[in-house]
């Protein structure tokens, strides 16, 4: 897997890269603000940008413009965004626009290198990526939909792993339970929140994000 | 003013037209008060919400990577290779603490509050441990922006010439002209400095050149000298707009609206009102200063405070010398505390985030629960609480604060307890903890509860120590 880190903080950006290194991942470029980032990934053409949200000049969203503008250019290259605080709005705008190849995961799991690269992964192949803490803040919030009071505790934990956007297979393993098993829960959960059911992964992590959003 | 001197105005023959006057000026002064403090505050609150989040924040984060990535067994450094990592690792915490001091004591903000650069120059230079002679006319002012840095660029210059110039003298002349203001800082210290990319003053030098200006060093044996010059044009910009923060944590500023201040859109003729009215200010002008201080006590406490054992920790296990393959548990333990006091930067933050409305009345008992019950769960603390409805908010948040350092200096385990009873002449906190106080959490209790006019003490009980703070009622 060939990737390009964008990072103000110097220190950060080569811990990354010295990480995935480590781990086997072709690091191709690195940048510190968006301008250099479109320059080295149009140099580059990597599959998978991990992008900082706060970048200079403003230190506001930097990341998530210069994701917008990636994703015209690249459609198909996965862009992992990191964000130093779970940030509700960041994630929705990061989300709503794109239907795949893309993530939100807070800044301070990247240290943890398995996790990272299962994030990578699943971008790559298309995937979608949550933070499970943003995931958690927002079951956990005052004033959550009413509906979700109708779901059982293991159908709030299948919720809470489908916002994060993991395969129906992935929460079989995570849960130890069967594919099949999984399936039921999903079924009744969306038809107990009512939403639309999809087989599309990405879809059906959207649409447990506005839901759980409000 | 006191009661006596109101009810003395009330009876008095003052004329209602001086009276009136009178009420006018004092509500002015008072608006004015009220914006110098809410808006050193927000720099205050800015400056330092960037400085952690896109400083030290990074810095720790960066540290916690480095060091798992030395302790992965599959990453083929040697012995001596790990040494250095631990050795490295140790520096960098010992600059995270001290840069954390130097955001707590937060001389830049409180110096600029006024924007009189001369004053701010002067402030800082007798502060420093050199002879400075300061060259500038008074009342010198800028916009935010460009005060700030050329006071940064003054502080950076003398810190540096103090610790590595060594001279015997040092000037430092401000010049304001229409179309710029110059900094120039000359001493006659040993020369060599430069300029290093990533230090203290090629920021400087990348905020000068951002603001239109330049930053130039001169540096040889004998003479060493230090020029900033930025143009005016970039100096009328409006404070608000001079400080660009993140749109996501700069609060606007609250209105200065009259009627919040003395209660009626216009004063009435009556004199009785009108004496009311300036009571009314003089509690709400102190009200105001109270919380304001307190702020500012808190979030030194904090900055200073609460990353600080974690860090301590992690230092210790790194200067903890085994053999290579407790060399690799040692650092993965270190990463474990650094990314528990990036957790305390992370609460820091949030709590600057939230809204600090100098003019909102703050904590109420029920927030005080809350807060304090996650704190303790946190720290693995048994907290045992029965608090009375208090309605003087300002001190309910001084006790809240107070119990919040209990628990972080409190041991795992233990029980902390918060008896906080108002009566009619004192309302009064009973806390016990199983720790003695350390000088640090003493010194925090004596300057907020300076803040509010209340007082402390303190005595050995069963288990440990027994606090009680006390504010008495005012009438």
């Amino acid at each position: 897997m060939r990737v390009v880190i964008a990072d103000d903080a110097v220190l950060v950006r080569r811990g990354i890269a010295a990480l995935l290194t480590d781990a086997g991942v072709d690091v191709v470029g690195q940048a510190g603000d968006a301008g250099e980032l479109l320059a080295v990934v149009r140099e580059t053409i990597p599959d998978v940008a991990v992008i900082d949200i706060r970048m200079p000049p403003t230190h506001s969203d930097e990341g998530i413009r210069a994701a917008d503008g990636l994703r015209r250019e690249f459609p198909g290259m996965g862009m992992l965004l990191l964000s130093q605080y779970v940030d509700v709005d960041f994630a929705v705008r990061i989300l709503d626009q794109r239907e795949a190849h893309t993530g939100y995961l807070l800044k301070e799991r990247v240290a943890t290198v398995a996790e990272l690269i299962d994030a990578l992964d699943r971008v790559h192949h298309g995937g979608t990526v949550v933070d499970p803490t943003l995931v958690a803040s927002l079951l956990d919030r005052q004033g959550t939909p009413q509906p979700l009071s109708f779901l059982t505790a293991r159908e709030r934990q299948v919720l809470a792993l489908l916002a994060e956007g993991r395969t129906d297979r992935a929460i079989a393993e995570h849960m130890n339970l069967s594919r099949k098993t999984i399936e039921i829960h999903i079924r009744a959960i969306f038809w107990k929140l009512e939403l639309p059911t999809t087989p599309l992964l990405n879809k059906r992590v959207h649409a447990v994000l506005w839901f759980l959003r409000g | 003013m006191t009661i006596d001197q109101a009810a003395f105005l009330s009876a008095s023959a003052m004329p209602i037209g001086p009276l009136a006057s009178m009420v006018a000026a004092r509500r002015a002064e008072l608006i004015t008060q009220r914006r110098t403090l809410t808006v050193g505050w927000e720099r205050r609150r800015r400056n330092t919400e960037r400085a952690l989040h896109d400083g030290l924040q990074q810095h720790l984060l960066a540290l916690r990577i480095d060091l798992l990535r030395a302790a992965n067994p599959a990453n083929p450094a040697n012995g001596s290779a790990l040494a250095g990592v631990r050795e490295q690792a140790i520096t960098r915490i010992d600059r995270v603490m001290e840069e954390l001091h130097r955001l707590a004591a937060g001389e830049h903000p409180s110096v600029l509050d006024r924007n009189d650069l001369t004053e701010a120059i002067r402030e800082l230079s007798a502060q420093a441990a050199l002879p400075v002679t300061v060259i500038a006319r008074p009342g010198i002012v800028a916009d935010g922006a460009t005060s700030e840095m050329l006071v940064f660029v003054a502080s950076e210059t003398l810190a540096n010439a103090s610790r590595y110039g060594h001279p015997t003298a040092v000037v430092i002349r401000l010049l304001a002209a229409t179309s710029f203001i110059s900094l120039h800082i000359e001493d006659d210290g040993i020369g060599g400095a430069t300029i290093v990319p990533g230090r203290g003053l090629a920021g400087l030098r990348t905020r000068a050149e951002a603001l239109g200006g330049s930053l130039t060093i001169d540096s040889r044996p004998g003479r060493t000298s230090v020029a900033v010059v930025v143009p005016r044009a970039a100096s009328s910009a409006p404070l608000d707009a001079a400080a660009p923060g993140p749109s996501c944590s700069s609060d606007p500023v609250t209105p200065d609206d009259p009627r919040t201040i003395i209660g009626t859109e216009s004063p009435s003729k009556d004199r009785a009102q009108l004496v009311g009215a300036l009571l009314h200010m003089d509690i709400e002008e102190r009200r105001f200063e109270t919380r304001a201080s307190i702020f500012e006590v808190s979030l030194r406490s904090r900055l200073t405070n609460a990353p600080r054992n974690e860090l301590l920790a992690a230092r210790s296990v790194l200067a903890y010398s085994g053999d290579q393959r407790q060399e690799r548990e040692l650092m993965v333990e270190a990463a474990g505390h650094i990314e528990a006091a990036n957790n305390r930067l992370r609460e820091i933050v949030g709590h600057l985030r939230s809204p600090h409305d100098l003019a909102a009345e703050h904590a109420s008992v029920s927030t005080i629960e809350g807060s304090l019950y996650a704190i303790a769960a946190r720290e693995q603390v048994t907290l045992e609480m029965r608090l009375d409805p208090v309605d003087d908010p300002a001190f309910a948040h001084c006790v809240e604060r107070i119990v919040e350092e209990l628990l972080l200096d409190a041991d795992r385990g233990s029980t902390v307890t918060l008896n906080l009873r108002a009566g009619r002449e004192v309302i009064a906190a009973t806390i016990t903890t199983n720790r003695l106080v350390s000088p640090m959490t003493a010194a925090f209790v004596d300057e907020l509860l300076f803040a509010v006019g209340g007082h402390w003490t303190v005595r050995p009980s069963t288990n440990g120590v027994r606090l009680r703070v006390e504010l008495p009622c005012e009438s």
